[in-house]
C-alpha cells in the first residue's frame, strides 16, 4: 500500500458494489434493469489522512460516499470502519458508528435546515448522541466551533439564509466537526463555491484536519482541488476504480490512459504551458451505466484500446510501489500514439 | 404581398448589409465604451455593470473573468439587448458594432442583429434548447428567420452544421430531440446553432461550466477550430482563469460590476497589476508534482451590488488596502499597450514586483517552478480557538463518563 | 449529593463559563481592534506567508443584514416581520380581525342599536320594510323590516365558524392522510392518493349536497360535510411538500448524524412542509365560506329565519331591480371576506418562504 507506515487503516472498503433498479413501468421489477453505479471498488483510508476520490459526473463517486455512510445500502461488498462492517449493521449499531463518521455536502443551500438556527444546526449531533453536556455547555461549544471555522460566535441565533454560500459551507463544516469524528466524508464541498471562497474553505479543511487529526474522504470532480488536499488519490470512471496511488505518483506519473486524459484536460492558468503541453482529448461521452461496456469500461473512449480490453476487465495491479492501476496497457505518460484528436 | 414581406424582412436585410460592410477606419468590430447598466430595484440601485470598456476585432477572443455577481453576464446581455428595461436602465456609455451604436437601435433592428451578427451560447445547454422541437428544426430556425431559407434548405444546412461541430451520424441526429443528446453533444448543437448564420461575434456565457472536464476540453477545442475557420470574434465569459488561458487574446477581470483589470492574456497572466487578479491566481490550486503550494484565498465575500463599498470596491477584501483606498475611487491606470487597472498602486513598479504572484514561463519542463511551502504554523488566535474547543470537548466528555458511572 | 448543593455547584459552574466567555469575547475584540489598526497603518503588507497563516480566514460579514435582537428570533417572528411589510396581507388580516371582533361581540350591542336580526317586530314591520340605506339602517332593511347590517353581522358568525371549523376538520384529516401516504409510501401511498383522486373527481358542491341529504340539514352538518370532503387537496399538498423536503440534503445530513426517524420527521420534515399547509388552509377558509354561502343560497345550509349571507342573497334576489341593497350587501360581505383570506394566504406564502431574502 502507498502508506508505508504499518498503521491500521481506519476504513476499509472491499469490493463495494451498488446497483440501482431502473423502473421499467409495465412489467414491474422482475424485468427491471439495473444501473451499476459502483462496481467492485476497494480502497483503504488511514487515520489523519485525506483520500481523494475523483471522477466525472455519474462515475459513482458520490454513491460510494453515500454507501460508506450507509445513506445507501451497498448491494455487495464490505465497508469496515473501526472493525465493524457498516454495510451489515443494525440501526442501533449504526448510530454509534455515525458518531465517528460525518458527512459534508456539496450544496450549501440544501444541506442546512432553513427552519433551524445556526446554533441548533451545529449542536444537533451533540443532541442526537446526547453528548456535550448541558444546554449551556453545548451553546458554549457551538460558539467555540463557530470561532474555529471563522464565523462570528454572536451569530449563533441566526438562520442559514442570512449567510453566503461560503459561510454556509463553514457552518456545515462546524456541524461535521461538532463531535470530533474520526472520518469525514466531504462530498464535493467546494464545487458550488466561487474560486476565492473555494480556497478559503480548502484552507479551513486543511487546518482543521491538522488540528483535530480527522481523516477525510474527499470526493470531487476537480483534479486540482483533489490534488491540493489529498494524500492519496483514486480515479473513478463509470463505477470502477481506474487508478489509485499517493498523490505525487498519480499526478507526476499517471499510468492509466483515463487519468492521463483527465489530467491533460484540466486547463492550466498559464497560457504558455496550456498552449504547448501534450494533451489527450478524449472523443465522445461516457457511456450509460445502465448498459456499461464489457471488458474495461473505458475501452470505448480509450485511445489505446485493443481487442483484449473489450473482452476482459483488467485487474487492479501494482505498477510501482504503492501505485495501482487497472489497465492492460498501463504505461507512464505520455502514451505513444495518443495524439491530440477531436 | 411581396412588398409587405420585404418590409417584414427589412431589418434582417439591413443587418446582413451591415455584416458585409467594411469597418470604418479607426473603428473596431465591437467597441464598448464606459458602459453602465443599472437595475432599479426595491432594495436600491444595483450597479450591475459600471464602466466597462473594451474593443474587439475579428479573429480575436476576449476572456471575461469574474466571480458570480461580478456583472460579467449582464455585460454580454446588455450588448445583445436582452436586458429587460425596466428594471434595467442604461446609465451611460455606448456599444458600437462596426461603428454603429447597438444601444440606439430599435427592438426590430436588434432582432436582425441577434443570431445573425452577434450570437450567444448559454451555460446550460438543456434549458437553452427547447425540448419540444427537434435539434434540426431549432438549428434551422435562425436560418429561416435571418436568411429566408425554406424548411428543406434549413434542414440540409442543419445537417451540415451538426457534422461540422463533430456530431457523428448527423443526418440521423437532426431528427432527435434535445433529451436524446448528451450534455456535451447539446453544447455542440448550441455552438452549431450559434454559428448557423456565420455571426461576426460569438458570445459564450460559461459554455463549459456545466460540463465535465474531458468534455470541456472538447468544447474549447471546437470553439477554437470554428474560429480558425470562420474568423469570428469570441467573447468568452467564465469564472475559471484556466479556461481562457489558451484561447483568449485579451482578458478583462471584473469585480463588483467593474472591470478591475484589462490586458492581453500575457499581461494578465505574467504581469498582473491588480490585487484582485493576484488573489484569483493565488486561489487556484495548482497542479503540482513535487510540493503542494499553499492557497492564499481572498478573505471575505464579494460585496452586494446594492451596497458597493466606498472607494475601491475591492478594498474591504484587499490585503494591501490603505485608508485612501477606502475613501477614494482609484483612477484607471493605463500603460502604453492598453493594459489598464483600477488600483492606486498599479503604477508602483516596486509594489507590483514585490506582491504579484509570479507565474513562470518555464515551458521546457512543462510545469511551473514551485515555491516552497512555508511552515504551516497555526496562527496564534486560531491555535487558541482550537485549543479552547478541544478542552471543552474533553471536559464535557469527562463529565459525561462521570455521570454515566454515577448513574 | 443533596439537590440544593447540586444546584449551587451548577450555578457556580455556569458563572465560571460566562466569565470565560466574556474573556474570550474581550480577547476577540482586542484582536479585531489590533487587526483594523494594522490595516489603517496603510503600508501594504508584504509577505505572502503572513496572510495565510490563519486557516480560518474569518468570514464574519452577514449577508442579509436585518435589524433585530438576536436573542428573541424565531421562525415565526421572522415570518411575522416579513408579513408586516406586505400591505395587502396586513389589510386582509385587519379586515378578518375586524369582522371577527364584530361577530364575537355582536350580542352585546347589535340588537340594541341596529335591531333584532331574527325576530320580526310585528308592531312596526309595515313602516320599516325595505327601507333604503340610511343613518339609522346603514345597509337598509329587508322585506320583514329587519336591519340588513344586523343580519349581515350575525351571518358573519355562521360564515366564519363554518370557514374555520370546516377547514380545521379538513386540515387535520388531510395532514393525517398526507403524512401516512408520504411516510409509508408504496401501497399505502397508492391507496390514499387514488382515494383522494376519486374524491376530487366528483363535483365538489354536488358532493356536499349529497352528503347533506344523507346527514340531514343543520349547521353542524354543513361544516362536517365541507370539512370531511376538503381533505383530499390538503393531503395532496402536504404529501408533495413532504416529498420535496425529503429530497433535501439536510435530511440526509440528519440521517448521517444518526438521528432517529421520529427526530427527522419532527425537526426536519414537518417544520419545512407545514408552511405550505398554513398557506393552503388560510386560502381554504375562503373557499369553505363560499361553499357555505352556496349551500345556504340553495336552501341546504342554514335554515331561516337564521341569517346567513347565502340565504340573504337568495331572499334579496327578487328585489334586485327595486331594492338592490338586499342582495348587494350580503354579496359584498362574502366578496370582501373571501378576498381578505386570499390576500392573507398570499402574504403568508411569501412570509413563510425562507428562501426569499428580506426585501
Amino acid at each position: 500500500m502507498a502508506n508505508t507506515t504499518k498503521e491500521q487503516p481506519l476504513l476499509q472498503v472491499k469490493h463495494l458494489t451498488k446497483e440501482f433498479p431502473v423502473e421499467s413501468g409495465v412489467f414491474g421489477s422482475r424485468f427491471a434493469k439495473h444501473v451499476s453505479a459502483v462496481d467492485d471498488v476497494s480502497f483503504n483510508i488511514y487515520p489523519r489522512k485525506t483520500f481523494g476520490l475523483v471522477g466525472e459526473s455519474g462515475c459513482g463517486k458520490s454513491t460510494t460516499g453515500r454507501c460508506i455512510m450507509r445513506l445507501l445500502r451497498p448491494t455487495k461488498g464490505e465497508v469496515i470502519f473501526d472493525g465493524q462492517d457498516v454495510a451489515q449493521l443494525k440501526k442501533k449499531e449504526l448510530k454509534a458508528v455515525r458518531r465517528n463518521m460525518q458527512y459534508i455536502f456539496q450544496d450549501p443551500y440544501a444541506s442546512l435546515n432553513p427552519r433551524m438556527t445556526i446554533g441548533e444546526i451545529i449542536s444537533e449531533p451533540m443532541v442526537i448522541h446526547n453528548e456535550g453536556g448541558s444546554r449551556a455547555e453545548r451553546i458554549e461549544s457551538v460558539k467555540k466551533l463557530l470561532d474555529v471555522v471563522g464565523l462570528n460566535p454572536e451569530h449563533i441565533n441566526r438562520y442559514p439564509h442570512e449567510f453566503s454560500g461560503g459561510q454556509r459551507q463553514r457552518i456545515g463544516i462546524a456541524r461535521a466537526f461538532a463531535l470530533s469524528p474520526k472520518l469525514i466524508i466531504c462530498d464535493e464541498p467546494v464545487s458550488a463555491l466561487d474560486v476565492s471562497i473555494q480556497a478559503q474553505v480548502l484552507n479551513l479543511l486543511d487546518g482543521l484536519q491538522e488540528a483535530f487529526g480527522t481523516a477525510y474522504l474527499f470526493i470531487a470532480h476537480d483534479l486540482s482541488v483533489v490534488q491540493h488536499i489529498s494524500d492519496e488519490v483514486a480515479v473513478m470512471y463509470l463505477g470502477n476504480l481506474m487508478e489509485y496511488s499517493d498523490w505525487r505518483s498519480l499526478y507526476a506519473e499517471p499510468y492509466h490512459p483515463y487519468t492521463q486524459a483527465l489530467l491533460s484536460a484540466v486547463p492550466v492558468p498559464n497560457p504558455d504551458i496550456q498552449k504547448t503541453r501534450e494533451r489527450i482529448i478524449l472523443a465522445g461521452d461516457p457511456p450509460s451505466p445502465i448498459n456499461p461496456p464489457k471488458g474495461c469500461r473505458f475501452h470505448t473512449r480509450c485511445p489505446i484500446a485493443t481487442e483484449e480490453c473489450k473482452k476482459e476487465r483488467p485487474p487492479m495491479k501494482e505498477v510501482e510501489a504503492g501505485h495501482f492501476c487497472a489497465c492492460w496497457h498501463a504505461k507512464p505518460f505520455p502514451i505513444e500514439g495518443s495524439s491530440v484528436e477531436l | 404581398m411581396k412588398k409587405k414581406e420585404q418590409e417584414k424582412l427589412q431589418h434582417h436585410i439591413e443587418a446582413h448589409e451591415l455584416k458585409k460592410k467594411k469597418i470604418p477606419k479607426g473603428k473596431h468590430l465591437l467597441e464598448v465604451k464606459d458602459l453602465k447598466m443599472y437595475f432599479h430595484t426595491q432594495d436600491g440601485i444595483v450597479k450591475a455593470v459600471d464602466g466597462v470598456s473594451y474593443t474587439l476585432d475579428k479573429d480575436e477572443t476576449l476572456g471575461v473573468v469574474g466571480e458570480s455577481g461580478s456583472g460579467k453576464s449582464v455585460t454580454a446581455m446588455t450588448i445583445m439587448g436582452l436586458i429587460e428595461m425596466p428594471p434595467g436602465q442604461i446609465e451611460g456609455g455606448d456599444v458600437l458594432y462596426r461603428g454603429k451604436s447597438l444601444l440606439s437601435m430599435t427592438e426590430k433592428e436588434m432582432q436582425g442583429i441577434r443570431g445573425n451578427n452577434i450570437a450567444m451560447i448559454f451555460q446550460d445547454p438543456m434549458t437553452a434548447l427547447n425540448p419540444v422541437y427537434t435539434i434540426g428544426r431549432q438549428l434551422g430556425e435562425g436560418l429561416r428567420v435571418h436568411m429566408g431559407y425554406s424548411r428543406k434548405q434549413a434542414l440540409a444546412r442543419a445537417e451540415e452544421l451538426l457534422g461540422m461541430v463533430g456530431i457523428p451520424n448527423a443526418e440521423q441526429r437532426v431528427k432527435d430531440y434535445p433529451h436524446q443528446f448528451s450534455g456535451g453533444m447539446r453544447q455542440r448543437a448550441m455552438i452549431a446553432m450559434a454559428l448557423a448564420c456565420d455571426p461576426d461575434i460569438l458570445i459564450a456565457d460559461e459554455p463549459t461550466t456545466a460540463l465535465d472536464v474531458t468534455i470541456q476540453a472538447q468544447i474549447i477545442e471546437l470553439m477554437q477550430e470554428m474560429q480558425d475557420k470562420n474568423h469570428n470574434a469570441i467573447i468568452m465569459i467564465t469564472h475559471d482563469l484556466g479556461v481562457v488561458a489558451d484561447i483568449a487574446d485579451k482578458i478583462m477581470v471584473m469585480y463588483a460590476g467593474r472591470p478591475v483589470e484589462f490586458g492581453t492574456a500575457d499581461e494578465i497572466f505574467y504581469n498582473p497589476i491588480h490585487p484582485y487578479t493576484w488573489g484569483l491566481m493565488r486561489s487556484i490550486p495548482e497542479q503540482a508534482t513535487e510540493e503542494k503550494k499553499p492557497l492564499t484565498p481572498i478573505s471575505g465575500n464579494p460585496p452586494s451590488l446594492v451596497n458597493v463599498p466606498k472607494g475601491c470596491s475591492f478594498s474591504p477584501r484587499c490585503p494591501y488596502a490603505t485608508a485612501r483606498c477606502k475613501e477614494e475611487e482609484p483612477p484607471v491606470y493605463k500603460t502604453e499597450s492598453g493594459h489598464y487597472s483600477r488600483c492606486f498602486f498599479s503604477g508602483d513598479k516596486a509594489f507590483v514586483e514585490k506582491n504579484s504572484p509570479r507565474t513562470t514561463r518555464d515551458v521546457a519542463t512543462g510545469t511551473r517552478k514551485k515555491e516552497r511551502k512555508p511552515q504551516a504554523a497555526l496562527d496564534d488566535t486560531t491555535a487558541r480557538a482550537v485549543q479552547a474547543l478541544k478542552e471543552s470537548q474533553a471536559a464535557t466528555e469527562a463529565s459525561n463518563t462521570k455521570q454515566t458511572k454515577r448513574g | 449529593m443533596s439537590n440544593k448543593r447540586k444546584v449551587k455547584a451548577e450555578e457556580a459552574k455556569a458563572t465560571q463559563k460566562v466569565e470565560l466567555l466574556e474573556d474570550r469575547a474581550k480577547e476577540l475584540h482586542a484582536e479585531k481592534l489590533e487587526a483594523s489598526s494594522q490595516v489603517e497603518q496603510a503600508t501594504p503588507r508584504p509577505s505572502e506567508a503572513e496572510h495565510h497563516r490563519d486557516f480560518r480566514g474569518s468570514d464574519n460579514a452577514v449577508v442579509a443584514e436585518v435589524d433585530h435582537d438576536d436573542s428573541t428570533r424565531t421562525l415565526w417572528s421572522d415570518a411575522f416581520r416579513r408579513l408586516r411589510k406586505n400591505k395587502l396581507a396586513i389589510l386582509g388580516a385587519c379586515y378578518i380581525l375586524f369582522i371577527a371582533v364584530v361577530a364575537i361581540s355582536a350580542d352585546l350591542w347589535v340588537p340594541q342599536t341596529l335591531g333584532d336580526p331574527i325576530n320580526i317586530d310585528t308592531t312596526t314591520t309595515a313602516d320599516l320594510t325595505k327601507l333604503p340605506p340610511s343613518l339609522d339602517h346603514p345597509f337598509g332593511t329587508d322585506v320583514q323590516g329587519r336591519d340588513v347590517l344586523s343580519r349581515v353581522i350575525y351571518g358573519s358568525r355562521i360564515s366564519l365558524m363554518v370557514g374555520l371549523l370546516a377547514t380545521a376538520i379538513s386540515t387535520v384529516l388531510g395532514l393525517i392522510m398526507g403524512a401516512l401516504a408520504a411516510y409509508y409510501g408504496g401501497i399505502w401511498d397508492t391507496i390514499i392518493m387514488r382515494l383522494a383522486d376519486i374524491f376530487l373527481a366528483f363535483p365538489y358542491t354536488l358532493f356536499v349536497i349529497v352528503m347533506l341529504a344523507v346527514l340531514g340539514g343543520g349547521i353542524q352538518n354543513v361544516f362536517i360535510a365541507i370539512g370531511v370532503l376538503g381533505w383530499p387537496s390538503i393531503a395532496r399538498v402536504f404529501r408533495s411538500a413532504i416529498f420535496s423536503v425529503k429530497e433535501n440534503d439536510y435530511v440526509d445530513a440528519a440521517r448521517s448524524m444518526g438521528a432517529s426517524d421520529i427526530r427527522i420527521v419532527a425537526r426536519h420534515i414537518f417544520p419545512n412542509s407545514v408552511a405550505s399547509i398554513v398557506v393552503y388552509a388560510t386560502m381554504n377558509i375562503g373557499g369553505a365560506i363560499l361553499t357555505e354561502s352556496a349551500l345556504s343560497y340553495l336552501g341546504m345550509g342554514v335554515t331561516p329565519p337564521n341569517p346567513s349571507w347565502g340565504s340573504m342573497i337568495q331572499d334579496g334576489q327578487q328585489f334586485l331591480a327595486t331594492q338592490p341593497w338586499l342582495m348587494i350587501m350580503p354579496g359584498l360581505a362574502i366578496l370582501t371576506t373571501v378576498l381578505a383570506f386570499t390576500l392573507l394566504g398570499d402574504g403568508l406564502r411569501d412570509a413563510l418562504d425562507v428562501k426569499m431574502k428580506d426585501a
